[in-house]
């Protein structure tokens, strides 16, 4: 499978999906007006990941702020993991924020309540 | 969006720093972001400045969604939205304060009404309680909008939601929300500065 680079906007994540070293990384803010349409390239690009190599991935989220419609499309995409756990393969978040944001670290633990997969909140100097 | 006593009486209890009325998209939110990034960094610490500003994305958000009143660039890509917002501080109490308003189609008012009523009646656990359930419900729904995701974030970010409807015709109503925040000095204590 090819990376997935997209680039940073103002108000949108800048995402590195590489299947040689299995980081999948998302960092940056994230407000784009389509949170839909901007996170459908790496929704499909993880459907395919996972259809195809079966093997461990580690999404990181390095994120500073989320949007409520980028809170659903990351809903999205730990649902694929979810699922893809269920099917045995090895996936973990680590969820990054800054030691002085504790928003973004409740909304970590929030998030993450209710989900099976390995999900690490780690302080992180953004 | 103010009848002409509630509008003076709008200008002599607040500090309005910034106030909009007219079409907004995206990239002029983001204009709007930097100006206020650059004037609140004079006097407030990031952890406030995010929060105002993640209420304003919020609400800004949902003006260029939901306006009724909306209008596509040359190309039919951009999409511009007509509303008003006014950002400010109350004089009394230094409070912050959000508000936003757009049109709204009649025929959806009555349910908002609802909601909103609902919202505004929460405390913050039940607040939780209800964004998570909304976020649940949204799972995998990709073609679900997050109006009312957005309502319920930019409740539990501020300190006290208000909103009102006011029925302007037989095809539309006016809608508004105010989110107040407390001011804290720099420092992150409450009072007077």
């Amino acid at each position: 499978m090819e990376k997935l680079h997209i680039e940073a906007t103002k108000s949108s994540p800048k995402i590195d999906f590489d299947p040689a070293t299995r980081i999948l990384r998302i960092e940056g803010e994230s407000y784009p007006e389509n949170a839909i349409g901007f996170y459908k390239p790496a929704i499909n690009w993880l459907v395919d990941y996972m259809n195809s190599e079966s093997k461990p991935a580690t999404l990181q989220i390095a994120l500073t702020y989320i949007n409520t419609s980028s809170t659903k499309a990351l809903l999205t995409i730990f649902d694929i993991l979810d699922e893809a756990a269920g099917m045995g393969t090895r996936v973990k978040v680590e969820w990054f924020y800054d030691p002085d944001d504790d928003i973004l670290k409740e909304f970590g633990e929030d998030i993450s309540e209710d989900l099976t997969i390995d999900f690490e909140i780690k302080e992180m100097s953004l | 969006m103010f009848e002409n006593d509630e509008l003076i009486n709008e200008l002599e209890n607040n500090t309005i720093f910034f106030w909009y009325n007219g079409y907004i998209s995206q990239e002029v939110m983001e204009e709007f972001l930097s100006i206020l990034k650059n004037k609140l960094k004079i006097e407030l610490d990031i952890k406030k400045i995010k929060q105002l500003l993640s209420i304003f994305i919020e609400q800004l958000q949902n003006v260029i969604n939901y306006s009724s009143k909306k209008k596509k660039d040359e190309h039919g890509k951009v999409r511009f939205s007509r509303g008003i917002v006014c950002f400010g501080q109350n004089n009394r109490d230094n409070s912050f304060f959000i508000k936003c308003g757009n049109p709204i189609d009649n025929e959806i008012s009555d349910t908002f009404k609802e909601y909103l009523e609902q919202v505004s009646s929460m405390n913050t656990e039940e607040l939780r309680m209800f964004y998570k359930e909304k976020l649940n419900n949204a799972k995998g729904k990709l073609n679900i909008s997050g109006a009312g995701l957005g309502i319920i974030d930019m409740a539990r970010k501020g300190d006290k939601f208000e909103y009102t409807i006011k029925e302007i015709n037989d095809i539309y109503s006016f809608y508004s929300v105010k989110i107040s925040v407390e001011h804290t000095n720099g420092l992150g204590t409450t009072g007077s500065t």
